[in-house]
């Protein structure tokens, strides 16, 4: 009898969830052979935005008046005056030499992402079509509902988004406006909309990986996109928009599915640990979990906050710094006297 | 319904209707103050599970260790439904004041300040803006409330009512009451209070150690020892329920000499038994999950898996109290082994079909999120609300319509 066939006839676990639709998470087999993705020469990340919002205590507050930590992004009242977004440009370089471009995510106001885009020239790379495909990391508001501001430079944008959308979001990526939370889109996406399951990596190009975890996430959403890449010489690197399946999960799939997914060298993009600047003893578990892997390069922000990045960096972990930078910008957030814990508005890194 | 005598079909048929009742009264409760897609919405989820944990706390300490005092049977001329209405009212009434007047204004104002969430605010420091601070007070009060819960039931179980078992029964409600708070504030501060000094930054390290356990447990969460209460709680309902108080009733034999004695086995008894049953859970999980690894979140976060195992044992709690109060424990004939091995058999099946209830039909009754490990999110919380509804209605109103020996 097979461990999978026992837990079945205990009825406590597997079985009865199955039966009802109940997603058990994943078991872990991990994939049948570990899977070569190939490699790129070096991937450089310039941070269009990482200030979803600017005052901490204003979101948490429409938060916490729309619901909790569970309540319906679409259904919560939020100050617009708050949002701005999350974005980057991701510029990967193959073996061969050859140049590709990704926008991950498309941020939250469409007057800040446009303000945003246009700082850095990536309205005219979509409309160029120099950038044709977005990886949607998730359907968060500060992630998605910005998403005009990349379709009014080219409708047919290729979007990798995750699987386990809700019919709000669709709604409002072909055309759609909802009153309360403040969000709206005029132009409908006429492109190719690829849903990614968390059942198969998705491979974009020699190298480059997407795969979707398919994790409940707060306000309602569930399932996120997570770019692996794997660079010459120096290993795997995540890139990802808010991590909620947790960096170190990201980093175990690696190692259990990728062919040499044990090097990892880095990451950048949100971590989803001190948003809210409030700390927890499992957060002293995930310090203590990465400086297990080793990884040289952290290029953290947004979600991590800059509580997580300080005392990560204060345990001996290659947190990358930010600039001044994000004084350029015309709006910077609240916790801006820490923007140098991490990479912020304007910053860069390559792996 | 009692013990003694099995329910006929019809009786069963009637004690499921009732129970889905309850369930459903529950469930609209539900929605109306903690449901994200209800009214109140205080589910965020630390305060609202902290006002459950508080509520059910105060209802064990009117049905378990007051016995029903001021208002138990036999004391006036109060019908059943008075009775229980009065009982519920003053468990909601003491509910109320811990929560909102000792804790918040009172310990966490003048005292200890992450108690409060205003003195939290008031502190100015990183972080202590009111969600936040709402969210770790409320989390020291679960913790806190949770381990008053399983030490009143244990010494309900194990003690009884000695040594005051000659004394009138207010004296022995507050003496229990007095003394189950002392045991809970020296278990709390060893087991939980490390956790809650972590919560801010810079953690308070002259107020709490760091926690002691990391290396036992691979995290500095207190889930862990949460799990291991809860299960431990599960082995004591399991036996009072169930097995008609076996074996800790053999001690001091039939006449219940040797009350410490028994106590203080009871006591370790369940706790090593829960710790077992905690394990086993554990050890399933990795069965199916694989092993989880410091730091690893969702599915893969040890600290998880501990609080899984709590919220399992949550729902086995609420099958035995199903088996026990609506389907009279289901017969009684055969030796006490075998009695106590079916009855337990069903509990297990219904907690099974409850959890899969949980996660099936929550995200569209109770307004949770599909999936499990949500972070925001821990079925205790919804299980210990119909816990309570279970103890009030058995404990409160004798069940009624049904007809039982609580």
């Amino acid at each position: 009898m097979d461990r999978r066939t026992f837990l079945k006839m205990t009825g406590m676990g597997g079985a009865a969830l199955a039966a009802g639709g109940v997603s058990l998470g994943y078991p872990r087999d991990g994939l049948a052979a570990k899977e070569d993705i190939g490699e790129i020469k070096s991937l450089k990340v310039t941070v269009l935005s990482e200030t979803s919002w600017f005052n901490n205590d204003v979101f948490k507050k429409n938060m916490m008046d729309g619901g909790g930590a569970m309540g319906n992004q679409y259904e919560t009242a939020w100050d617009k005056g708050n949002s701005g977004g999350y974005s980057a440009l991701l510029e990967i370089e193959q073996l061969d030499g050859t140049k590709k471009k990704l926008l991950m995510d498309t941020g939250w106001n469409n007057d800040w992402m446009d303000y945003v885009f246009k700082m850095h020239g990536v309205d005219q790379m979509i409309k160029k079509k120099e950038i044709d495909t977005m990886v949607l990391t998730h359907w968060h508001l500060d992630h998605f509902w910005g998403i005009e501001s990349t379709l009014k430079h080219n409708p047919a944008i290729t979007i990798y988004a995750p699987s386990t959308h809700y019919p709000e979001d669709l709604k409002l990526l072909r055309g759609g406006k909802f009153e309360k939370a403040g969000c709206q889109n005029s132009v409908p996406h006429k492109g190719k909309l690829i849903e990614c399951d968390a059942s198969k990596v998705v491979k974009l190009m020699p190298g480059v990986a997407l795969k979707m975890f398919d994790v409940p996430i707060i306000l309602r959403v569930r399932g996120e996109n997570v770019l692996y890449f794997n660079v010459k010489d120096k290993g795997i690197v995540t890139v990802t928009g808010c991590c909620h399946p947790g960096i170190l999960s990201l980093y175990s799939f690696a190692r259990n599915n990728f062919a040499k997914g044990d090097d990892v060298y880095g990451s950048y993009g949100g971590l989803h640990i001190t948003l809210f600047e409030t700390w927890d003893p499992k957060f002293d578990d995930i310090i203590k979990g990465l400086k297990a892997f080793k990884p040289e390069k952290l290029a953290c922000n947004h979600c991590t906050g800059w509580l997580f990045a300080e005392k990560a960096a204060a345990a001996g972990l290659p947190i990358v710094k930010g600039t001044d930078r994000f004084k350029s910008y015309k709006r910077t957030s609240s916790v801006a006297k820490s923007s140098h814990a991490f990479l912020t508005n304007g910053d860069s890194v390559v792996f | 319904m009692t013990e003694k005598t099995a329910p006929s079909p019809a009786g069963y048929l009637k004690g499921t209707a009732v129970f889905l009742s309850l369930a459903a009264l529950n469930i609209s409760c539900w929605y109306l103050f903690f449901s994200p897609k209800g009214i109140m919405r205080l589910y965020t989820p630390m305060y609202g599970f902290s006002i459950i944990v508080v509520l059910l706390a105060a209802v064990v300490t009117f049905s378990v260790l007051f016995d029903g005092w001021p208002l138990a049977k036999g004391a006036g001329s109060l019908p059943s439904a008075g009775r229980g209405a009065g009982l519920t009212l003053l468990s909601l009434g003491l509910a109320w004041f811990l929560i909102f007047g000792l804790f918040y204004n009172f310990i966490g104002r003048f005292g200890v300040t992450y108690f409060s969430p205003a003195a939290i605010v008031a502190t100015g420091e990183t972080g202590s803006e009111i969600f936040n601070a709402r969210e770790n007070a409320s989390t020291a009060l679960v913790y806190l409330f949770s381990t008053f819960i399983w030490l009143a039931l244990t010494w309900r179980l194990g003690f009884r009512a000695w040594p005051w078992h000659e004394e009138r029964a207010g004296a022995l409600a507050f003496s229990r009451f007095v003394t189950v708070s002392l045991f809970s504030v020296l278990a709390y501060s060893v087991l939980f209070h490390p956790h809650v000094g972590v919560l801010f930054y810079p953690p308070q390290k002259m107020a709490a150690v760091s926690p002691w356990w990391e290396t036992l447990a691979d995290t500095n969460s207190a889930y862990f020892h949460l799990g291991w209460v809860v299960c431990s709680v599960a082995v004591v309902i399991l036996s009072e329920a169930l097995w008609e108080e076996y074996p800790w009733r053999l001690i001091g034999g039939e006449k219940r000499q040797a009350p410490f004695l028994r106590g203080v086995v009871t006591l370790f008894g369940t706790v090593v038994t829960g710790f077992v049953l905690f394990i086993a859970m554990k050890k399933g999980m990795e069965l199916y999950w694989g092993r989880p690894f410091v730091g690893g979140q969702y599915l893969d976060a040890p600290y998880f898996r501990y609080l899984h195992a709590a919220e399992m044992a949550g729902f086995v709690i609420l099958g035995a109290l199903i088996v026990r109060t609506y389907l009279g424990n289901l017969f009684a004939g055969s030796v006490p082994l075998v009695r106590g091995i079916v009855r337990t058999g069903a509990a297990l099946l219904l907690g099974a079909l409850i959890m899969w209830f949980y996660y099936a039909a929550g995200p569209a009754l109770l307004g949770t999120v599909p999936g499990i490990a949500q972070p925001e999110d821990t079925p205790l919380c919804w299980s210990f609300f119909m816990i309570s509804f279970i103890l009030v209605h058995r404990n409160f109103f004798g069940a009624y319509p049904l007809r039982i020996d609580p």
